[in-house]
């Protein structure tokens, strides 16, 4: 029998919530060079600005069988979610999302919880930025106004 | 699953009939133990004598009683290492092997190095060799063995055995190489090649599970490995495992018999497989030495995906392969093989070794690159690293 069991291996063969997500407003940046771990996942969040809900999600993941399944699961979880929420997902809570996954498997889920986490730091200072940028175009547009040189 | 491919037969082997023939009356009709004196003992040894007379004649060594039987290619090692170290500890406490070795090698080097010898892995080039130079430098006063393997069980690639033996007979070093992967599709001639110990495996020759043997030439210091009955020239004990034996020889009969038409037809094989798979797949990368190689093993590094789940998908065509990569328990553990050619652990992490077994057809291998086509597309359309990213 397979290491895996059946809902990993369904979620490996037919991961539908893998791609791009155009749209999205969260995504957070891969490292490569941090070898210490060989999956790269990277997720792509919409989140809505006024509710703070992740209205939809995706994933793009280089790794192994039990990577490629708990990015997928991952993404049904955080459908629907507000931001609070989906950072008080936990590994576990996806690993009880797939029933269950080989011991020497149970990283990628820790992998997939960092990635939520930066993905939601990205937002974040994505937004700060855009403040600022706006605070900055106020002042321009005050000084224009005043027509301060 | 209607369809199934074995494409990992560096692994293991099916028993071949004839094999299979020549090991069947060893269960039920010549069933005595060899080591009786009364004709049911005598005609099991026979079969016995046989296969070491066939082993013997395959590799040209001088002597029949030159071959021990062991349980397989891990035990030859574990004993051609330790017997050595232990039997010549007064001579020195250095010892030479290479950092591809298998685990059975280096393992044995670990537990001696816990005991206070010293042991050198050689380093190897990105084709996997090891320099002549580097081993020179490495010989010392202090060096009792050197042990390099024949034929690498993951990229295939073949060592210069001969010259390294040389190397080692001139300073007056014991040389042992590990040939689990050679016979069969390399000619080993241990007098010409001046091998003083070789390990040999039967399934990995279309022959039984759990029989190996070591060869050692007559006058080389070795300690007994198994306390017990007087099997083996009293250096390992315990009742001969005669099916698996009278199979083992026939095994290695027929490997040396074939060897040139089965050869033949694999580079065939895989030169119209790497042919196809390069035409149809961007951002691959074979492993090893390209021509200084056995036919067989033929190991791949696809870009921007990982081995175990391209290894899966095959599966579920019903393909089977094996892979370097164990992502395990959070660290990255790329195969110390590929490392050691220098390749980047993204890379590692992606490959693939396929090999072909002499059933193989070119229907199978078209089967198998249209698969393959299909699943690395499939894993590199949700891999984050896919756009020209690759990072060496």
């Amino acid at each position: 029998m397979n290491k895996y069991n059946e809902k990993v291996m369904q979620n490996f063969l037919n991961p539908k919530n893998a791609g791009v997500l155009r749209g999205a407003n969260a995504t957070n940046k891969i490292n490569n060079q941090d070898q210490s771990s060989m999956d790269i996942v990277k997720f792509y969040l919409k989140i809505n600005d006024e509710t703070e809900v992740i209205e939809d999600a995706r994933f793009k993941t280089c790794g192994c069988t039990a990577a490629i399944a708990v990015s997928n699961v991952a993404c049904d979880l955080l459908k629907e979610k507000t931001i609070e929420q989906a950072l008080l997902i936990k590994d576990y809570d996806i690993i009880s999302a797939l029933g269950e996954l080989p011991l020497d498997k149970i990283h990628c889920a820790i992998t997939v919880t960092d990635a939520i986490k930066s993905a939601i730091d990205n937002y974040y200072e994505r937004k700060a930025k855009e403040q600022k940028k706006e605070e900055k175009a106020k002042i321009k547009a005050m000084k224009n106004m005043f027509n301060f040189n | 699953m209607e369809k199934r491919i074995y494409l990992d037969n560096a692994a293991t082997t099916y028993v071949s009939s004839e094999v299979l023939n020549e090991m069947l009356p060893c269960f039920n009709t010549i069933y005595g133990n060899s080591s009786s004196l009364h004709s049911f003992g005598r005609d099991a040894m026979a079969i016995v004598d046989r296969a070491k007379d066939r082993i013997a004649k395959a590799i040209n060594a001088e002597k029949s009683n030159e071959i021990y039987f062991t349980s397989g290619g891990t035990e030859a090692n574990n004993w051609a290492i330790k017997g050595i170290a232990y039997a010549n500890k007064d001579k020195g406490n250095h010892i030479i092997t290479s950092a591809i070795e298998h685990d059975s090698i280096i393992e044995s080097c670990n537990a001696l190095r816990r005991e206070g010898f010293r042991v050198t892995f050689l380093p190897v080039d990105e084709n996997g060799l090891v320099n002549i130079a580097d081993l020179m430098h490495f010989i010392d006063k202090e060096t009792i063995l050197i042990s390099i393997m024949a034929v690498n069980n993951e990229i295939g690639t073949i060592q210069n055995v001969k010259a390294i033996a040389k190397t080692a007979h001139e300073n007056g070093i014991i040389f042992h190489t590990d040939a689990v992967q050679g016979i069969g599709a390399l000619k080993f001639d241990v007098q010409d090649m001046e091998i003083d110990l070789m390990s040999m495996s039967a399934h990995k020759i279309y022959g039984p599970k759990g029989i190996g043997a070591l060869y050692i030439r007559n006058g080389i210091k070795i300690e007994d490995l198994i306390d017990g009955g007087n099997q083996e020239r009293g250096k390992r004990g315990g009742t001969t495992n005669v099916p698996a034996i009278a199979g083992f020889g026939k095994a290695v009969e027929i490997a040396n018999r074939d060897l040139v038409v089965n050869q033949q037809k694999l580079r065939a094989i895989r030169n119209y497989f790497l042919e196809q798979v390069f035409e149809k797949i961007p951002n691959v990368k074979l492993n090893g030495h390209p021509l200084q190689k056995i036919q067989g093993t033929v190991n791949l590094s696809f870009d921007f995906i990982e081995g175990e789940s391209l290894l899966m998908l095959l599966d579920m065509n019903g393909i089977a392969v094996s892979t370097g990569s164990a992502c395990t328990s959070g660290s990255l553990e790329p195969s110390h093989v590929l490392k050691a050619l220098g390749l980047s652990n993204e890379l590692a992490q992606g490959s693939i070794r396929f090999s072909f077994g002499k059933a193989i057809t070119k229907k199978e291998v078209d089967y198998v690159v249209e698969k393959l086509v299909e699943s690395v597309e499939k894993l590199r359309n949700i891999s984050p690293i896919k756009d020209g990213k690759r990072k060496n």
